[in-house]
């Protein structure tokens, strides 16, 4: 059976490093640990990703991704203040991106009621804030803002 | 009988508007009910409102200001009718002292209810006497401060009778108008009448509900949830409501990076389906008038834990009984009794059971027949009163609904410049 997303369960933004951790609703890789990829899409600009390893074991996933990685790759060009990554992942055997969300429980609304902090990383240009989030859709992304230099 | 409620802004939630609405709803199929409300911010009540209760706003606050520009003027004029020691003063404003008073002064008999200190006082001062006026307290007399509370035993010897929610703040209240005719009397809140689906006593979902304020303490829940969420990762705390401290409690939750297992849920109309999720309730109040949603959590059949705070809890709650009460404000004892819950199954369903038998006594019905009882012996009261020789129906016309301005100038409080 075909996956259909990679169901969110837990993220946690501290120590650095943005951590999610869930499970892919409708399939699996098999009870073997394999190795699968987060994909961080630019939404702005979609040929720009970021990639970071994922660990999968039978229908659970979980990957970290480096808040300095994140900062460093957020250049804001001209105007523009703000850069949203949208998380997918890939696993073997799957050719489509699953969209990272959380779509399972019985919680509307989660944009507002499940919120994360913010953390900095250091990049040339001055201080980057990462902060993950919920879309309108429920799906995770992550937003990048120019803090004070 | 003709009763008439007012209310601050029935257009509004929290526990006392749901009180007042309910008790409405109630009388409606008895008696002539009119619900008024001093202010309106919306088209429609939050609450459902029985369509044989009349209901009317004094001020109606909807529209931007710039299209009301002498409502918005008055509007930000202070009160000089109010207290500012009570506590929604600002809320009122020389718009609303005129509307109350135009208002109260119409009125040519029944009984009149009003629901907090400005508008028991105003009550007080300006209804007709022969109006049967009846004040609620939806807090408790110690909770007002030092200034209103002079305001009251100044006023409130004037009205036909004071209700409190307790017979502890009955007592209270005894002690300043022991030398006056009103009469005091304890009337609890009654359980909204609704279909109630028996909680999810076998889910891991911790319950709690209330205005984002201080009052309700959900500062210390979320900090003993700390404890609990590091023991028990799989259970999580839905906290239902919004308010001003939102943006705060949210932080308190980033810090102390439960944004896992603490969920602010926002407002709800439909408290009752999201009670009937929970496996335990959790009532974390630094003070309560009664804990109106204390009694609806355990009339589905939920164990709660609750600090024994002033006033309320401890009425509702036996200990061990059919709920948990911790010493008010101890944040480990919050944590240890709902830890407690979590890894013992039966209890919650041995408390919870007990919970939803214990709260059939705030029945609506059987509260309204207690309602109806001080209606009934008040009006008696006033007939016998206005038989007496001075209170001639002529007399009775001399007090006219329209005082004359000087009048209201006697009665003009020290405050006033």
């Amino acid at each position: 059976m075909e996956p259909g997303h990679a169901e969110v369960e837990q993220v946690w933004a501290r120590d650095g490093y943005v951590r999610v951790i869930g499970h892919i609703a409708g399939g699996g890789t098999g009870p073997a640990a394999s190795a699968g990829t987060l994909v961080l899409t630019d939404r702005d600009h979609p040929a720009v990703a970021l990639t970071c390893p994922a660990r999968l074991t039978d229908t659970r996933f979980e990957a970290s991704c480096d808040i300095a990685l994140i900062a460093s790759a957020s250049h804001f060009a001209g105007t523009a203040n703000r850069r949203i990554w949208d998380l997918h992942l890939t696993v073997p055997g799957c050719p489509r991106l699953l969209r990272v969300g959380r779509h399972l429980d019985d919680i509307p609304n989660k944009k507002k009621v499940m919120t994360f902090p913010a953390q900095t990383g250091h990049t040339p240009a001055g201080m980057v804030s990462v902060k993950p989030y919920y879309t309108d859709h429920a799906n995770l992304s992550l937003i990048c803002r120019r803090a004070a230099k | 009988m003709k009763i008439r409620y007012l209310l601050a802004n029935a257009y509004g939630m929290g526990g006392t508007i749901r009180t007042v609405i309910n008790q409405a709803n109630a009388m409606a199929g008895h008696h002539d009910v009119e619900l008024v409300s001093v202010f309106r911010n919306r088209d429609n009540p939050k609450f459902p409102l029985d369509p044989r209760v009349r209901l009317r706003a004094l001020v109606d606050l909807r529209g931007p200001g710039w299209r009301h520009p002498i409502r918005a003027w008055l509007g930000n004029r202070p009160s000089r009718l109010v207290p500012p020691s009570e506590v929604r003063y600002a809320t009122f404003s020389t718009i609303s002292d005129r509307a109350i008073t135009r208002f109260l002064r119409s009125l040519d008999g029944g009984v009149l209810v009003t629901t907090r200190p400005a508008l028991n006082l105003l009550a007080a001062r300006f209804a007709p006497p022969h109006v049967i006026r009846v004040a609620q307290e939806h807090m408790y007399l110690r909770s007002h401060k030092p200034e209103l509370i002079d305001e009251i035993a100044r006023w409130y010897p004037r009205l036909d009778a004071v209700v409190t929610l307790t017979e502890a703040d009955a007592a209270e209240y005894h002690t300043i108008l022991d030398d006056s005719q009103t009469r005091l009397a304890t009337i609890p809140n009654a359980l909204t009448p609704a279909e109630r689906a028996p909680a999810a006593l076998d889910g891991k979902i911790v319950v709690a509900a209330g205005r984002l304020t201080r009052q309700k303490g959900f500062d210390l829940l979320i900090e003993a949830f700390a404890t609990i969420a590091g023991k028990h990762p799989d259970w999580q705390l839905r906290i239902y409501g919004d308010g001003r401290e939102h943006a705060k409690l949210r932080r308190q939750i980033h810090r102390l990076h439960l944004y896992n297992h603490v969920f602010l849920m926002g407002g709800t109309t439909t408290l009752e389906r999201e009670l009937a999720k929970g496996a335990i309730f959790a009532f974390s109040s630094r003070y309560e008038g009664f804990g109106m949603v204390l009694i609806e959590a355990m009339a589905h059949g939920l164990p709660a834990v609750s600090f024994d705070c002033p006033s309320g809890p401890a009425d509702i709650i036996t200990h061990g009984r059919d709920g948990l009460l911790v010493p008010p404000g101890n944040v480990p004892e919050l944590a240890a009794a709902i830890d407690s819950l979590i890894t013992d199954a039966s209890l919650r369903h041995a408390l919870g059971t007990a919970a939803k038998a214990s709260v059939a006594r705030y029945d609506i019905e059987h509260i309204r027949q207690r309602w109806e009882h001080l209606f009934t012996e008040l009006h008696k009261a006033k007939g016998a009163a206005s038989k007496s020789p001075a209170d001639t129906p002529s007399a009775v016309s001399s007090i006219s609904p329209r005082k004359s301005i000087a009048s209201v100038t006697e009665d003009r409080p020290s405050w006033r410049p």
